[in-house]
Protein backbone atom coordinates (compact mmCIF):
# COMPACT_ATOMS: atom_id res chain seq x y z
CA UNK A 1 0.00 0.00 0.00
CA UNK A 2 1.43 3.49 -0.87
CA UNK A 3 2.35 5.58 2.10
CA UNK A 4 0.67 8.48 0.50
CA UNK A 5 -1.87 8.30 -1.57
CA UNK A 6 -2.78 11.32 -4.10
CA UNK A 7 -6.40 11.18 -6.08
CA UNK A 8 -8.20 13.78 -8.25
CA UNK A 9 -6.49 16.64 -6.21
CA UNK A 10 -6.95 20.18 -7.90
CA UNK A 11 -6.66 23.43 -6.19
CA UNK A 12 -7.81 27.02 -6.77
CA UNK A 13 -6.23 30.16 -5.37
CA UNK A 14 -8.70 32.80 -4.31
CA UNK A 15 -11.60 30.37 -5.41
CA UNK A 16 -14.22 33.20 -4.16
CA UNK A 17 -12.93 36.33 -5.70
CA UNK A 18 -13.63 37.62 -9.27
CA UNK A 19 -9.85 36.35 -10.13
CA UNK A 20 -9.61 32.17 -9.26
CA UNK A 21 -6.34 30.94 -10.32
CA UNK A 22 -5.98 27.24 -11.05
CA UNK A 23 -2.73 26.02 -9.06
CA UNK A 24 -3.37 22.43 -9.30
CA UNK A 25 -5.26 20.48 -11.55
CA UNK A 26 -6.31 16.73 -11.34
CA UNK A 27 -3.35 15.27 -9.69
CA UNK A 28 -2.66 11.81 -8.87
CA UNK A 29 0.28 10.49 -7.26
CA UNK A 30 1.21 7.37 -4.95
CA UNK A 31 4.44 7.80 -3.19
CA UNK A 32 5.41 4.62 -0.90
CA UNK A 33 7.50 3.74 1.82
CA UNK A 34 11.44 4.32 2.07
CA UNK A 35 11.29 6.19 -1.18
CA UNK A 36 13.16 9.20 -2.04
CA UNK A 37 11.14 11.90 -4.35
CA UNK A 38 12.36 14.52 -6.17
CA UNK A 39 10.07 17.08 -7.62
CA UNK A 40 11.02 19.53 -10.07
CA UNK A 41 9.37 21.99 -12.29
CA UNK A 42 9.90 25.71 -13.40
CA UNK A 43 8.68 28.54 -11.00
CA UNK A 44 4.88 28.64 -10.64
CA UNK A 45 4.53 24.90 -11.92
CA UNK A 46 2.97 23.96 -8.26
CA UNK A 47 5.83 22.34 -7.13
CA UNK A 48 5.32 24.52 -3.87
CA UNK A 49 1.48 24.56 -3.24
CA UNK A 50 1.15 20.63 -4.07
CA UNK A 51 4.12 20.04 -1.11
CA UNK A 52 1.20 22.56 0.94
CA UNK A 53 -0.91 19.78 0.61
CA UNK A 54 0.67 17.09 1.78
CA UNK A 55 0.92 17.90 5.76
CA UNK A 56 -2.62 19.83 5.41
CA UNK A 57 -1.56 23.30 5.47
CA UNK A 58 -4.02 24.02 2.49
CA UNK A 59 -7.04 22.15 2.03
CA UNK A 60 -7.44 20.91 -1.46
CA UNK A 61 -10.48 22.34 -3.67
CA UNK A 62 -11.36 19.16 -4.78
CA UNK A 63 -9.67 15.48 -4.44
CA UNK A 64 -8.52 14.00 -1.29
CA UNK A 65 -4.80 12.96 0.22
CA UNK A 66 -4.47 9.67 1.57
CA UNK A 67 -1.80 9.00 4.40
CA UNK A 68 -2.00 5.45 5.41
CA UNK A 69 -4.99 5.15 3.57
CA UNK A 70 -6.75 7.75 5.59
CA UNK A 71 -8.38 10.48 4.26
CA UNK A 72 -6.19 13.57 6.13
CA UNK A 73 -9.20 15.64 5.82
CA UNK A 74 -11.87 13.24 6.98
CA UNK A 75 -11.34 15.33 10.64
CA UNK A 76 -10.20 18.83 10.25
CA UNK A 77 -9.65 18.94 13.99
CA UNK A 78 -7.09 16.28 13.91
CA UNK A 79 -5.14 17.67 11.28
CA UNK A 80 -2.50 18.43 13.72
CA UNK A 81 -1.68 15.06 13.66
CA UNK A 82 -0.63 14.74 10.26
CA UNK A 83 1.64 17.42 10.56
CA UNK A 84 3.78 15.34 12.71
CA UNK A 85 3.72 12.64 10.48
CA UNK A 86 4.57 14.44 7.20
CA UNK A 87 7.44 17.41 8.64
CA UNK A 88 7.24 20.28 5.69
CA UNK A 89 10.45 22.13 5.88
CA UNK A 90 9.68 25.54 3.93
CA UNK A 91 11.81 27.38 1.88
CA UNK A 92 14.65 29.69 3.76
CA UNK A 93 13.30 27.75 6.36
CA UNK A 94 16.14 30.25 8.80
CA UNK A 95 13.47 32.87 8.66
CA UNK A 96 11.30 30.63 10.85
CA UNK A 97 13.53 30.39 13.81
CA UNK A 98 12.66 32.57 17.09
CA UNK A 99 13.90 31.07 20.03
CA UNK A 100 16.54 32.22 22.10
CA UNK A 101 18.45 29.36 21.99
CA UNK A 102 19.23 26.51 19.36
CA UNK A 103 18.05 23.62 21.73
CA UNK A 104 14.89 25.15 22.30
CA UNK A 105 14.28 25.92 19.14
CA UNK A 106 14.79 22.64 18.07
CA UNK A 107 12.59 21.28 20.88
CA UNK A 108 9.75 23.33 19.64
CA UNK A 109 8.33 20.99 17.27
CA UNK A 110 8.76 17.92 19.85
CA UNK A 111 7.44 20.35 22.55
CA UNK A 112 4.58 20.64 20.51
CA UNK A 113 3.98 16.46 20.46
CA UNK A 114 3.77 16.89 24.65
CA UNK A 115 6.59 14.57 24.43
CA UNK A 116 8.79 14.01 27.92
CA UNK A 117 11.74 15.97 28.47
CA UNK A 118 14.69 12.53 28.08
CA UNK A 119 12.97 12.36 24.81
CA UNK A 120 12.90 15.87 23.79
CA UNK A 121 16.54 16.34 24.83
CA UNK A 122 17.62 12.88 23.01
CA UNK A 123 15.69 13.99 19.98
CA UNK A 124 17.40 17.59 19.63
CA UNK A 125 20.40 15.90 20.11
CA UNK A 126 20.07 12.99 17.33
CA UNK A 127 18.98 15.56 14.72
CA UNK A 128 21.62 18.60 15.55
CA UNK A 129 23.94 15.50 15.11
CA UNK A 130 22.16 14.60 11.71
CA UNK A 131 22.69 17.78 10.47
CA UNK A 132 26.51 18.00 11.38
CA UNK A 133 26.50 20.75 13.72
CA UNK A 134 28.70 20.50 16.77
CA UNK A 135 26.69 20.17 19.83
CA UNK A 136 28.70 23.25 21.34
CA UNK A 137 26.13 25.21 18.86
CA UNK A 138 23.06 23.99 21.50
CA UNK A 139 23.40 26.89 24.04
CA UNK A 140 24.25 29.75 21.37
CA UNK A 141 21.48 31.79 20.11
CA UNK A 142 20.15 30.90 16.59
CA UNK A 143 20.93 35.02 15.87
CA UNK A 144 24.70 34.90 16.45
CA UNK A 145 24.90 31.62 13.70
CA UNK A 146 25.76 31.91 9.91
CA UNK A 147 23.40 31.76 7.57
CA UNK A 148 24.31 27.61 6.81
CA UNK A 149 23.93 26.73 10.56
CA UNK A 150 21.02 28.92 10.91
CA UNK A 151 19.22 26.54 8.25
CA UNK A 152 20.32 23.77 9.50
CA UNK A 153 18.87 24.51 12.69
CA UNK A 154 15.64 24.82 11.10
CA UNK A 155 15.91 21.96 9.32
CA UNK A 156 16.79 19.84 12.34
CA UNK A 157 13.61 21.62 14.15
CA UNK A 158 11.74 19.64 11.88
CA UNK A 159 13.28 16.42 11.64
CA UNK A 160 13.15 16.36 15.67
CA UNK A 161 9.83 15.57 15.10
CA UNK A 162 10.40 12.18 13.35
CA UNK A 163 8.20 12.66 10.75
CA UNK A 164 7.27 9.37 8.41
CA UNK A 165 7.43 11.81 5.60
CA UNK A 166 9.90 14.94 5.65
CA UNK A 167 8.87 16.96 2.52
CA UNK A 168 12.36 19.94 1.85
CA UNK A 169 11.11 22.56 -0.41
CA UNK A 170 14.47 23.54 -2.02
CA UNK A 171 16.50 22.76 0.81
CA UNK A 172 19.94 23.72 -1.33
CA UNK A 173 18.54 27.54 -2.40
CA UNK A 174 21.27 29.81 -1.81
CA UNK A 175 24.14 27.72 -0.12
CA UNK A 176 27.82 27.44 -1.93
CA UNK A 177 28.74 24.31 -3.67
CA UNK A 178 30.27 22.74 -0.68
CA UNK A 179 27.75 23.07 1.73
CA UNK A 180 24.66 21.61 -1.06
CA UNK A 181 27.22 18.97 -1.61
CA UNK A 182 27.53 18.41 2.36
CA UNK A 183 24.07 18.46 2.33
CA UNK A 184 22.77 15.89 0.17
CA UNK A 185 25.75 13.34 1.65
CA UNK A 186 23.79 14.11 5.33
CA UNK A 187 20.32 13.81 3.78
CA UNK A 188 21.52 10.55 2.49
CA UNK A 189 23.08 9.56 5.46
CA UNK A 190 20.04 10.62 7.48
CA UNK A 191 17.55 8.67 4.94
CA UNK A 192 19.75 5.40 5.07
CA UNK A 193 19.69 5.64 9.08
CA UNK A 194 15.92 6.61 9.08
CA UNK A 195 14.11 4.25 6.80
CA UNK A 196 11.52 6.98 6.40
CA UNK A 197 10.38 8.63 2.95
CA UNK A 198 11.92 12.12 1.89
CA UNK A 199 10.28 14.65 -0.43
CA UNK A 200 12.54 16.96 -2.33
CA UNK A 201 11.92 20.15 -4.15
CA UNK A 202 14.67 21.44 -6.30
CA UNK A 203 16.06 24.07 -9.63
CA UNK A 204 19.51 21.43 -9.19
CA UNK A 205 19.34 18.74 -11.31
CA UNK A 206 21.93 17.33 -9.95
CA UNK A 207 21.13 17.29 -6.39
CA UNK A 208 17.93 15.41 -8.03
CA UNK A 209 19.84 13.14 -10.32
CA UNK A 210 22.28 12.66 -6.82
CA UNK A 211 19.31 11.43 -4.45
CA UNK A 212 15.98 10.59 -5.77
CA UNK A 213 14.84 7.68 -6.93
CA UNK A 214 11.66 8.56 -8.75
CA UNK A 215 10.99 12.27 -9.77
CA UNK A 216 7.79 14.06 -10.14
CA UNK A 217 7.60 17.06 -12.83
CA UNK A 218 5.49 19.12 -12.82
CA UNK A 219 4.52 21.73 -15.66
CA UNK A 220 1.50 24.22 -15.44
CA UNK A 221 0.10 23.06 -12.39
CA UNK A 222 -0.15 19.07 -13.85
CA UNK A 223 2.11 16.01 -13.28
CA UNK A 224 3.88 15.60 -16.78
CA UNK A 225 5.93 13.09 -15.77
CA UNK A 226 6.36 10.87 -13.02
CA UNK A 227 9.01 7.64 -13.23
CA UNK A 228 12.14 6.39 -12.31
CA UNK A 229 14.77 9.10 -12.22
CA UNK A 230 16.97 7.65 -14.76
CA UNK A 231 13.87 7.51 -17.21
CA UNK A 232 12.99 11.30 -16.50
CA UNK A 233 16.42 12.25 -17.70
CA UNK A 234 16.80 10.37 -20.69
CA UNK A 235 13.87 12.40 -21.46
CA UNK A 236 15.58 15.76 -22.06
CA UNK A 237 13.97 16.87 -25.12
CA UNK A 238 10.98 16.98 -22.36
CA UNK A 239 12.26 18.15 -20.06
CA UNK A 240 13.91 21.56 -22.26
CA UNK A 241 10.58 21.86 -23.46
CA UNK A 242 8.98 22.94 -20.19
CA UNK A 243 11.95 25.06 -18.78
CA UNK A 244 13.79 22.80 -17.06
CA UNK A 245 17.13 21.03 -17.72
CA UNK A 246 19.29 18.12 -17.52
CA UNK A 247 22.35 17.58 -15.77
CA UNK A 248 25.45 19.61 -17.14
CA UNK A 249 27.39 16.16 -17.41
CA UNK A 250 24.40 14.42 -19.16
CA UNK A 251 23.95 17.48 -21.91
CA UNK A 252 27.70 16.48 -22.84
CA UNK A 253 26.52 13.02 -23.30
CA UNK A 254 23.54 14.27 -25.55
CA UNK A 255 26.13 16.44 -27.46
CA UNK A 256 28.66 13.71 -27.88
CA UNK A 257 26.19 11.16 -28.97
CA UNK A 258 24.60 13.59 -31.04
CA UNK A 259 27.90 14.22 -33.18
CA UNK A 260 28.16 10.26 -33.52
CA UNK A 261 30.28 8.90 -30.51
CA UNK A 262 29.13 6.11 -29.09
CA UNK A 263 28.61 6.88 -25.61
CA UNK A 264 25.50 6.43 -23.43
CA UNK A 265 22.78 8.82 -22.96
CA UNK A 266 21.59 7.96 -19.87
CA UNK A 267 24.64 9.45 -17.55
CA UNK A 268 24.11 11.40 -14.91
CA UNK A 269 27.22 11.46 -12.73
CA UNK A 270 30.81 13.24 -13.84
CA UNK A 271 32.17 9.92 -12.24
CA UNK A 272 30.74 7.48 -15.17
CA UNK A 273 30.86 10.16 -17.44
CA UNK A 274 34.68 10.46 -17.10
CA UNK A 275 34.40 6.68 -17.38
CA UNK A 276 32.44 6.91 -20.29
CA UNK A 277 34.83 9.33 -21.89
CA UNK A 278 37.56 6.91 -21.09
CA UNK A 279 35.85 3.95 -22.98
CA UNK A 280 36.04 6.13 -25.98
CA UNK A 281 39.71 5.83 -26.05
CA UNK A 282 40.23 2.33 -24.62
CA UNK A 283 38.04 0.37 -27.08
CA UNK A 284 38.77 2.86 -29.61
CA UNK A 285 35.15 3.75 -30.01
CA UNK A 286 35.83 7.25 -31.28
CA UNK A 287 34.56 8.88 -34.51
CA UNK A 288 37.89 9.92 -35.65
CA UNK A 289 40.58 7.07 -34.35
CA UNK B 1 -7.28 34.82 6.58
CA UNK B 2 -5.09 37.70 7.54
CA UNK B 3 -5.50 38.97 3.71
CA UNK B 4 -9.60 39.32 4.59
CA UNK B 5 -8.73 42.51 6.66
CA UNK B 6 -10.13 45.40 4.47
CA UNK B 7 -8.77 47.72 6.41
CA UNK B 8 -6.67 50.66 4.23
CA UNK B 9 -7.02 48.31 0.90
CA UNK B 10 -7.71 50.52 -2.20
CA UNK B 11 -10.84 48.98 -4.28
CA UNK B 12 -10.51 49.67 -7.90
CA UNK B 13 -13.35 51.51 -9.60
CA UNK B 14 -15.08 54.06 -11.51
CA UNK B 15 -16.63 56.73 -10.01
CA UNK B 16 -17.03 60.19 -8.61
CA UNK B 17 -15.27 59.31 -5.65
CA UNK B 18 -12.77 57.67 -7.05
CA UNK B 19 -12.10 60.57 -9.09
CA UNK B 20 -11.85 63.27 -6.97
CA UNK B 21 -8.73 64.81 -5.95
CA UNK B 22 -7.18 62.91 -2.89
CA UNK B 23 -6.68 66.11 -1.00
CA UNK B 24 -10.03 67.63 -1.17
CA UNK B 25 -10.94 64.01 0.03
CA UNK B 26 -9.03 64.50 3.12
CA UNK B 27 -10.17 67.56 4.49
CA UNK B 28 -13.71 66.13 3.91
CA UNK B 29 -13.01 63.27 6.07
CA UNK B 30 -11.30 65.45 8.85
CA UNK B 31 -14.53 67.84 8.74
CA UNK B 32 -17.40 65.38 8.43
CA UNK B 33 -16.10 63.42 11.48
CA UNK B 34 -15.55 66.53 13.72
CA UNK B 35 -19.37 67.44 12.77
CA UNK B 36 -20.65 63.72 12.81
CA UNK B 37 -19.64 63.73 16.36
CA UNK B 38 -21.44 67.30 16.96
CA UNK B 39 -24.23 66.05 15.97
CA UNK B 40 -26.74 67.29 18.96
CA UNK B 41 -30.53 65.50 18.57
CA UNK B 42 -31.92 63.33 16.30
CA UNK B 43 -32.54 65.49 13.67
CA UNK B 44 -28.64 66.59 12.50
CA UNK B 45 -27.90 62.38 13.18
CA UNK B 46 -30.11 62.04 10.79
CA UNK B 47 -28.37 64.23 8.31
CA UNK B 48 -25.23 62.70 9.05
CA UNK B 49 -26.41 59.37 8.42
CA UNK B 50 -28.09 60.75 5.04
CA UNK B 51 -24.48 61.99 4.27
CA UNK B 52 -22.48 58.49 5.43
CA UNK B 53 -25.33 56.69 2.73
CA UNK B 54 -24.93 59.33 -0.09
CA UNK B 55 -21.41 58.68 -0.08
CA UNK B 56 -22.30 54.70 0.45
CA UNK B 57 -23.87 55.17 -2.82
CA UNK B 58 -21.20 57.29 -4.55
CA UNK B 59 -18.23 55.46 -3.87
CA UNK B 60 -19.70 51.99 -6.11
CA UNK B 61 -18.22 50.03 -3.86
CA UNK B 62 -19.86 46.46 -2.96
CA UNK B 63 -22.00 46.91 0.08
CA UNK B 64 -19.77 43.01 1.03
CA UNK B 65 -17.18 44.93 1.76
CA UNK B 66 -18.56 47.56 3.61
CA UNK B 67 -20.00 44.39 6.15
CA UNK B 68 -16.36 43.26 6.34
CA UNK B 69 -15.09 46.45 8.03
CA UNK B 70 -18.14 46.59 10.00
CA UNK B 71 -17.62 43.27 11.47
CA UNK B 72 -14.46 43.79 12.39
CA UNK B 73 -15.70 46.26 14.97
CA UNK B 74 -18.45 45.42 15.48
CA UNK B 75 -17.59 44.13 19.03
CA UNK B 76 -15.56 47.79 19.89
CA UNK B 77 -19.19 49.40 18.79
CA UNK B 78 -21.61 46.80 20.87
CA UNK B 79 -19.17 47.40 23.53
CA UNK B 80 -18.61 50.82 23.94
CA UNK B 81 -22.94 50.59 23.48
CA UNK B 82 -23.35 49.22 25.85
CA UNK B 83 -20.77 50.89 28.17
CA UNK B 84 -23.08 54.13 27.63
CA UNK B 85 -26.31 52.77 28.12
CA UNK B 86 -25.90 53.21 31.82
CA UNK B 87 -26.00 56.85 32.52
CA UNK B 88 -27.39 58.25 36.06
CA UNK B 89 -29.30 60.76 34.25
CA UNK B 90 -33.08 60.84 33.07
CA UNK B 91 -35.67 58.96 33.54
CA UNK B 92 -35.20 55.28 34.67
CA UNK B 93 -36.53 52.67 32.52
CA UNK B 94 -34.87 49.50 33.56
CA UNK B 95 -33.46 48.88 36.81
CA UNK B 96 -31.22 45.45 37.86
CA UNK B 97 -30.21 45.97 41.02
CA UNK B 98 -27.29 48.57 40.90
CA UNK B 99 -27.77 48.95 37.17
CA UNK B 100 -30.04 51.64 36.11
CA UNK B 101 -31.01 51.90 32.46
CA UNK B 102 -32.40 55.59 31.98
CA UNK B 103 -33.76 57.02 27.98
CA UNK B 104 -30.67 59.35 28.56
CA UNK B 105 -28.56 56.49 28.58
CA UNK B 106 -30.45 54.99 25.62
CA UNK B 107 -30.05 57.97 22.85
CA UNK B 108 -26.25 57.93 24.42
CA UNK B 109 -25.65 54.54 23.02
CA UNK B 110 -27.36 55.22 20.08
CA UNK B 111 -25.45 58.44 19.33
CA UNK B 112 -22.35 56.69 20.36
CA UNK B 113 -22.50 53.46 17.95
CA UNK B 114 -24.06 55.36 15.15
CA UNK B 115 -21.05 58.28 15.24
CA UNK B 116 -18.77 55.02 15.38
CA UNK B 117 -19.90 53.34 12.79
CA UNK B 118 -20.47 56.07 10.30
CA UNK B 119 -16.36 57.47 11.00
CA UNK B 120 -15.51 53.91 10.17
CA UNK B 121 -17.78 53.85 6.93
CA UNK B 122 -16.01 57.35 6.16
CA UNK B 123 -12.50 56.23 6.66
CA UNK B 124 -12.84 53.31 4.71
CA UNK B 125 -14.70 55.17 2.16
CA UNK B 126 -11.51 56.76 2.00
CA UNK B 127 -9.08 54.63 1.38
CA UNK B 128 -11.36 52.11 -1.05
CA UNK B 129 -11.41 55.24 -3.12
CA UNK B 130 -7.74 56.45 -2.62
CA UNK B 131 -4.74 55.03 -4.29
CA UNK B 132 -1.94 55.06 -2.18
CA UNK B 133 0.25 56.98 -3.83
CA UNK B 134 -2.23 59.87 -4.05
CA UNK B 135 -2.77 59.80 -0.51
CA UNK B 136 0.75 60.24 0.15
CA UNK B 137 0.92 62.99 -2.04
CA UNK B 138 -1.73 64.78 -0.57
CA UNK B 139 -0.48 64.56 3.08
CA UNK B 140 2.31 65.82 1.40
CA UNK B 141 0.73 69.32 -0.53
CA UNK B 142 -1.39 69.21 3.10
CA UNK B 143 1.46 69.63 4.90
CA UNK B 144 3.52 72.00 2.82
CA UNK B 145 1.89 74.75 4.66
CA UNK B 146 3.73 73.73 8.12
CA UNK B 147 7.51 73.65 6.32
CA UNK B 148 8.58 76.68 8.48
CA UNK B 149 7.89 74.60 11.81
CA UNK B 150 11.04 72.53 10.60
CA UNK B 151 9.76 69.62 9.48
CA UNK B 152 10.60 68.20 6.68
CA UNK B 153 7.44 67.18 4.75
CA UNK B 154 9.01 65.23 1.85
CA UNK B 155 10.61 62.89 4.07
CA UNK B 156 7.43 62.18 6.16
CA UNK B 157 5.44 61.53 2.78
CA UNK B 158 8.44 58.94 2.05
CA UNK B 159 8.06 57.24 5.32
CA UNK B 160 4.13 57.01 4.96
CA UNK B 161 5.11 55.51 1.20
CA UNK B 162 7.15 53.21 2.25
CA UNK B 163 4.80 51.54 5.25
CA UNK B 164 2.09 51.68 3.15
CA UNK B 165 4.32 49.91 0.20
CA UNK B 166 5.22 47.01 2.77
CA UNK B 167 1.87 46.07 4.35
CA UNK B 168 1.06 43.66 1.91
CA UNK B 169 4.52 42.42 1.88
CA UNK B 170 4.23 41.50 5.68
CA UNK B 171 1.20 40.32 5.12
CA UNK B 172 2.85 37.58 3.05
CA UNK B 173 5.33 37.29 5.51
CA UNK B 174 3.34 36.38 7.84
CA UNK B 175 1.20 33.50 6.23
CA UNK B 176 5.11 32.22 5.06
CA UNK B 177 5.77 32.20 8.75
CA UNK B 178 2.21 31.07 10.63
CA UNK B 179 2.87 28.28 7.62
CA UNK B 180 6.28 27.08 8.91
CA UNK B 181 5.39 26.95 12.68
CA UNK B 182 2.15 25.17 12.11
CA UNK B 183 4.33 22.54 10.39
CA UNK B 184 6.10 22.57 13.52
CA UNK B 185 3.33 21.60 15.28
CA UNK B 186 2.22 24.93 16.60
CA UNK B 187 -0.82 25.31 18.16
CA UNK B 188 -2.91 28.64 16.82
CA UNK B 189 -6.11 27.56 17.99
CA UNK B 190 -6.05 26.17 21.96
CA UNK B 191 -7.18 28.05 24.76
CA UNK B 192 -4.53 27.68 26.78
CA UNK B 193 -3.29 31.06 27.13
CA UNK B 194 0.04 30.10 27.55
CA UNK B 195 0.65 27.94 24.72
CA UNK B 196 -0.98 30.49 22.48
CA UNK B 197 1.12 33.43 23.79
CA UNK B 198 4.16 31.08 22.88
CA UNK B 199 2.61 30.04 19.57
CA UNK B 200 2.38 33.81 18.73
CA UNK B 201 6.23 34.52 19.99
CA UNK B 202 6.93 31.78 17.43
CA UNK B 203 5.35 34.34 14.31
CA UNK B 204 6.32 37.97 16.09
CA UNK B 205 10.11 37.19 16.81
CA UNK B 206 11.04 35.96 13.40
CA UNK B 207 8.44 38.90 11.69
CA UNK B 208 10.53 41.39 13.59
CA UNK B 209 13.58 40.04 12.63
CA UNK B 210 12.97 39.92 9.14
CA UNK B 211 11.41 43.43 9.36
CA UNK B 212 14.46 45.04 10.55
CA UNK B 213 16.73 43.32 7.77
CA UNK B 214 14.13 44.71 5.16
CA UNK B 215 14.59 47.90 6.41
CA UNK B 216 18.37 47.83 6.34
CA UNK B 217 18.33 46.40 2.79
CA UNK B 218 15.84 49.23 1.44
CA UNK B 219 18.20 51.63 3.38
CA UNK B 220 21.16 50.29 1.57
CA UNK B 221 19.04 50.21 -2.07
CA UNK B 222 18.32 53.96 -1.41
CA UNK B 223 21.26 55.36 -0.45
CA UNK B 224 22.87 53.31 -3.71
CA UNK B 225 20.33 54.89 -5.72
CA UNK B 226 21.58 58.51 -4.41
CA UNK B 227 18.73 58.95 -2.46
CA UNK B 228 19.06 62.98 -0.91
CA UNK B 229 15.58 63.19 0.32
CA UNK B 230 12.66 64.11 -2.09
CA UNK B 231 12.80 67.78 -2.11
CA UNK B 232 12.05 69.03 -4.82
CA UNK B 233 10.95 66.00 -6.79
CA UNK B 234 8.75 65.58 -9.86
CA UNK B 235 5.63 63.79 -9.90
CA UNK B 236 4.11 61.28 -12.25
CA UNK B 237 0.69 61.71 -11.66
CA UNK B 238 -0.03 65.79 -10.56
CA UNK B 239 -2.85 66.33 -8.91
CA UNK B 240 -5.15 69.04 -10.42
CA UNK B 241 -8.52 70.59 -8.96
CA UNK B 242 -11.35 69.23 -10.80
CA UNK B 243 -15.35 70.55 -11.04
CA UNK B 244 -15.64 66.78 -9.39
CA UNK B 245 -13.67 68.48 -6.67
CA UNK B 246 -16.00 71.92 -5.66
CA UNK B 247 -19.24 69.55 -5.73
CA UNK B 248 -17.79 67.80 -3.13
CA UNK B 249 -16.72 70.53 -0.97
CA UNK B 250 -19.81 71.87 -1.76
CA UNK B 251 -21.68 68.27 -0.43
CA UNK B 252 -19.45 69.06 2.32
CA UNK B 253 -20.38 72.33 3.34
CA UNK B 254 -24.14 71.78 2.77
CA UNK B 255 -23.87 68.81 5.60
CA UNK B 256 -21.98 71.30 8.03
CA UNK B 257 -24.69 73.97 7.54
CA UNK B 258 -27.63 71.25 7.79
CA UNK B 259 -25.79 69.65 11.48
CA UNK B 260 -25.35 73.53 12.59
CA UNK B 261 -28.61 74.21 11.54
CA UNK B 262 -30.20 71.26 13.46
CA UNK B 263 -28.20 71.55 16.43
CA UNK B 264 -29.40 75.11 17.12
CA UNK B 265 -33.04 74.50 15.65
CA UNK B 266 -34.01 71.82 18.10
CA UNK B 267 -33.21 70.89 21.37
CA UNK B 268 -30.34 69.00 22.28
CA UNK B 269 -30.90 64.84 22.98
CA UNK B 270 -27.03 64.23 24.26
CA UNK B 271 -24.63 66.10 26.02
Amino acid sequence: MSLIEIRNLSYIYSKDTNCPKTALSNINIDIYDNEIIGIIGHTGSGKSTLVQHFNGLLKPTSGGIYINGLDIWKNPKKIRDIRFKVGLVFQYPEYQIFEDTVYKDIAFGPCNMNLGPNEIQNRVIESIRMVGLPFSILDKSPFELSGGEKRKVAIAGVMAMKPNVIVLDEPTAGLDPLSRKNFIENLKTYHSREKNTIVIVSHNMEDIVEISDRVLVMNNGRVEMFDRTKDIFSNGDVLMRIGLDVPKITKIMFKLSNEGYRVKRDVFSVKDGAEEILNLFRCDGGLND
Amino acid sequence: MIRDLAVGQYFPANSVLHRTDARVKILNLLITIIFIFYTMNYFSLFIALIYVFLMMYLSNIPMKLYMKNFKIILFFTIFTGLLNLFDDRGKVIFEFGFLKITDAGINNSIFVCSRVTSLVILASIFTFTTLPTDLTDAVEKLLKPFAFININISEIAMMMTIAIRFIPTLIEEVEKIINAQKSRGADFENKNLFVKIRALMSIVVPLLESSFKRAYDLATAMESRCYRGAENRTRMRILKFKMIDLFSIFLTLIFIFGVVYCNMKFPATVK
